[in-house]
């Protein structure tokens, strides 16, 4: 059963002499619970493959269905709501809310439905990310690699349909990246949480169930590693 | 507690400075509207015990005294708050743009960013907006008790002048006040939140992600300043960065513009009240007078249509005279006796008859309402000691009639004396409002250096015939004196006129008629103490506003700076001194001093210079610009500027310069 399905997805930059063709005419398809690294040089394509896919960016043209819902059909808000209950997001820097504590921004998605999630998924969330001993710290007082598994937590809240993650070793020493890694996979073969991982690192590339290469806006191999 | 109310209440504890300042904003904006507010209930409650509930005659006075200008002032108020406050919050947004991009990320909608800005400002509000209402109790509370110590004096002059009055401002505390107060304050603070929302709210994720801290990416122009070595470096780059940043800078220059604009404008005002004040004190010669005025009324005649006046109880020369008798009884005091016909006659005169420089008064139509050779014609009495001097002095027989040959005008604001009537003029023919004629032969004439100083004023009608008394009756005389004991000659002459002309305590008119008796000086005095209240008043109010102003450029000079920390830095990492990096800092803050000038001091002098025409229409008075203000203004405006950006620069001491460039 596929959980995401990405068609004829096209994105321009720019007009005339600046027009920029980012993604050209990509398609592919995420299978529930699939692990899948998303390979490129540096301006391939990568991330805004994945602005696309985690619907905070529109295409020129083309479609991102998950869960069988079109998110470009959707209005902005209605959008917004999809997101936050899902898809969860996990960027290079973090991106923490420097003012919440650790509780408070893994738990921010469910927040901004004004809700408190439930109580058992925070603790399993926070025993996960083994940050049961920072629950009240903010986010400057934490370590890059704290400060990353707090980004997984909240991006893992909702049980989304599926998880993006752009890069999120790449601000990481290579141990708090191998926690990070460790974090990541155990929730896609432990949880059968569908995986979606931007990477330029060959290593962790092959952890993945399948590895989609993307040049010049185009996904030029689609490899299966493991089925 | 709702999530983006925690957001609000987070980013305004860890802003303290910015809190505070945006705070004082909106405590300073809502105490001025509350003063402004209560000032207008107060006044409405002194008009209503001095008029009446309706007012009587006056009922357009609470329109145009009080509500007109605190509608004015209001709505500066409310421009000025706007500004600042949409500032503040803009700056906020700024600041948090990046959290914006993560929140719309994991599923923020566009109605939570704006709303977490508005909770920021409801929660500001709730503190804010109290504490304001109370210090604009305690403002008005303070300026009624100002107005109050000038107001005995104004009392006391009035009531020798005219009736018994008792003008007091009392402390009037209205819930409608309150709630109108709180209510345009809110809406100000609200819309000027609004502002910065909306746009913050529009911004898409990946906008705000990308800018990392930067909602209007169009805040950097391109400039076509170069930097070379023409000149140092720190004054080039200060003149490419105000360039650059002047969007960033703008609402601080604006606001700053003005303030700057409001105090010029009320230093002109000042100006212009002291012209008027001097043109309209009437310098006499006497230091006390006494007078006695019939109503009237203005009515048409049927016949010919022609305007006449009709007098309730004129005064009869041979009364006057018996007046003027016992008058100078006290103390062997003089007495200089006048009175008044302006309106009886008019003179129809040939063209040979008016001097050259009157014909062209006429044609250029500045002669107030005449029209051809028709000129309106005063008829003056005088007490009879005085009229055979008058007589002595012009050559003429007692018994003959005397032309004061001077006639004032506003000529385009200044005054100006001409001769109306040729020398030539022998006889005038003077005609009623009935139709009915009379010949009256001029044997005297006085020119403008001749004529004693009690019949320079008031001077209003071209044709101006000093008569002899007997049979005449006026609407009105005057008793003028200089009596060693003041206040025991106006106990007096109050005694004698009380005789002839009994009041029995009735009001200003209500008898028929009106006799008083006031030191001559005490219509300016009432002006000056007029002039007095309204200048402490209106600077009061300007200098609040300014502050409102001042904090705002404080606010936005030192978010500047923080913001502009890493630019430092880097200028630093790459050879230029810290000393330097200030220098540009100051010379950026007389850049942005100047541009506050350039715009407030011009806006400011044309307006002066447009009320300064207006009011020249009706008073000729001397002007001059408020040139003292002017300079107090170009040096206070660089002095906030320059500790400004000197206190800020301060915090960049601190900074790291690896660290703060890889933020």
């Amino acid at each position: 059963m596929e959980v995401l399905e990405v068609k004829e997805l096209t994105k321009i930059y720019g007009s005339g002499d600046n027009r920029v063709t980012a993604l050209d005419h990509v398609s592919f398809q995420v299978k529930k619970g699939e692990f899948v690294a998303i390979v490129g040089a540096s301006g391939s394509g990568k991330s805004t493959l994945m602005n696309l896919m985690g619907g905070i960016d529109l295409p020129t043209s083309g479609s991102v269905i998950v869960d069988g819902e079109p998110i470009f059909e959707m209005s902005e808000s209605a959008l917004a709501i999809f997101r936050r209950r899902n898809i969860g997001i996990v960027y290079q820097f973090y991106n923490l809310i420097p003012n919440l504590t650790v509780d408070e921004n893994i738990m921010l998605p469910c927040l901004l439905d004004n809700r408190k999630p439930d109580a058992q998924k925070l603790e399993k969330i926070i025993e996960m990310t083994g940050l049961s001993h920072r629950r009240d710290h903010l986010p400057g007082e934490l370590s890059g690699g704290q400060q990353q598994r707090v980004s997984v937590g909240r991006a893992l809240i909702n049980d989304p349909a599926f998880l993006l993650a752009d890069e999120p070793t790449g601000n990481l020493d290579s141990k708090a990246g191998r926690e990070i890694m460790e974090l990541l996979t155990a929730a896609n073969r432990k949880e059968n949480q569908t995986l979606i991982l931007i990477t330029h690192d060959e290593n962790i590339a092959l952890q993945a169930d399948r590895i989609l290469t993307i040049s010049d806006g185009k996904i030029i191999r689609d490899e299966v590693m493991r089925v | 507690m709702n999530i983006l109310c925690s957001f609000a209440l987070k980013q305004l504890g860890r802003k303290k400075g910015r809190t505070v300042i945006t705070g004082g904003a909106i405590v300073l904006s809502a105490a001025l509207l509350t003063a402004v507010v209560n000032l207008v209930a107060s006044g409405r409650t002194m008009l209503v015990n001095f008029l009446g509930e309706d007012y009587g005659l006056y009922g357009g006075a609470y329109m145009m005294i009080l509500l007109v200008p605190a509608l004015f002032l209001a709505a500066l108020i409310v421009a000025m708050s706007v500004i600042v406050i949409s500032n503040a919050f803009r700056m906020s947004a700024n600041e948090r743009i990046s959290q914006f991009g993560t929140l719309k990320c994991v599923g923020a909608t566009k109605k939570q960013i704006y709303q977490t800005i508005m909770y920021e400002c409801v929660l500001l509000c709730t503190a804010a907006i109290p504490l304001g209402i109370l210090l604009g109790y305690l403002f008005s509370f303070l300026g009624i008790a100002v107005v109050n110590l000038y107001m005995e004096e104004l009392n006391v002059l009035v009531r020798s002048m005219m009736r018994q009055v008792n003008f007091a401002l009392s402390f009037v505390f209205s819930p409608a006040a309150l709630l109108i107060s709180a209510l345009i304050s809110l809406g100000t603070v609200l819309f000027a939140a609004m502002l910065p929302a909306r746009k913050a709210m529009r911004i898409s994720a990946l906008d705000c992600l990308r800018n990392g801290g930067e909602t209007d990416t169009s805040g950097y122009k391109r400039t076509r300043i170069t930097i070379d070595a023409t000149g140092k470096i720190e004054y080039q780059l200060a003149r490419k960065n105000v360039s650059s940043y002047r969007k960033r800078m703008h609402s601080a220059v604006t606001a700053f513009s003005i303030s700057i604009m409001l105090f010029i404008v009320l230093s002109g005002l000042q100006e212009i009240a002291g012209g008027i004040q001097d043109f309209i004190t009437m310098d006499y010669g006497y230091s006390v007078i006494a007078d006695y005025t019939s109503n009237f009324k203005n009515t048409v005649n049927p016949k010919t249509g022609r305007r006449q006046q009709e007098c309730a109880f004129p005064i009869t020369a041979e009364t006057a005279e018996e007046i003027t008798a016992k008058l100078r009884e006290y103390e062997e005091t003089d007495i200089y006796g006048d009175g008044q016909d302006y309106t009886t006659y008019v003179a129809l005169l040939g063209e040979q008859d008016l001097t050259e420089e009157m014909r062209r008064v006429i044609a250029d139509g500045d002669d107030a309402g005449q029209s051809g050779t028709v000129l309106e014609v005063e008829r003056i009495i005088l007490d009879e000691k005085h009229y055979d001097e008058l007589c002595a002095q012009a050559r003429v027989a007692k018994g003959g009639t005397i032309l004061l040959n001077d006639y004032q005008y506003n000529d385009n604001g200044t005054e100006r004396h001409i001769a109306p009537l040729s020398e030539t003029v022998a006889t005038l023919q003077l005609e009623k409002a009935d139709g009915s004629q009379d010949t009256v032969s001029i044997d005297g004439v006085l020119t403008p250096e001749e004529i004693p100083k009690p019949l320079l004023y008031p001077n209003t009608n071209p044709v101006r015939l000093v008569v002899p008394s007997t049979g005449m009756t006026v609407r009105g005389y005057n008793w003028m004196a200089n009596p060693a004991d003041e206040n025991g000659f106006m106990a007096y002459a109050k005694d004698v006129l009380e005789g002839y002309f009994p009041q029995n305590g009735l009001d200003y008119g209500e008898a028929g008629y009106t006799s008083r008796v006031f030191g001559a000086q005490d219509f300016a005095k009432i002006m000056n103490i007029a002039i007095v209240l309204a200048a402490c008043f209106l600077y009061a109010f300007v200098f609040l506003l300014g502050l409102i102003g001042v904090l705002n450029v404080i606010s936005t000079v030192s978010f500047q700076i923080k913001s502009r920390a890493r630019e430092f830095a880097v200028l630093q990492s790459v050879g230029m001194p810290s000393k330097a990096v200030r220098k540009m800092l100051t010379m950026e803050s007389v850049l942005c001093a100047g541009k506050a000038l350039v715009v407030g001091l011009p806006l400011g002098m044309v307006i002066v210079f447009l009320m300064a025409r207006c009011v020249k229409m009706l008073f000729p008075i001397p002007f001059h610009m408020p040139w003292t203000a002017m300079l107090i203004t170009i040096g206070i405006s660089f002095l906030v500027m320059w500790g400004t950006v000197r206190i800020s620069a301060r915090t960049l001491k601190k900074q790291n310069i690896i660290e703060t460039i890889r933020m």
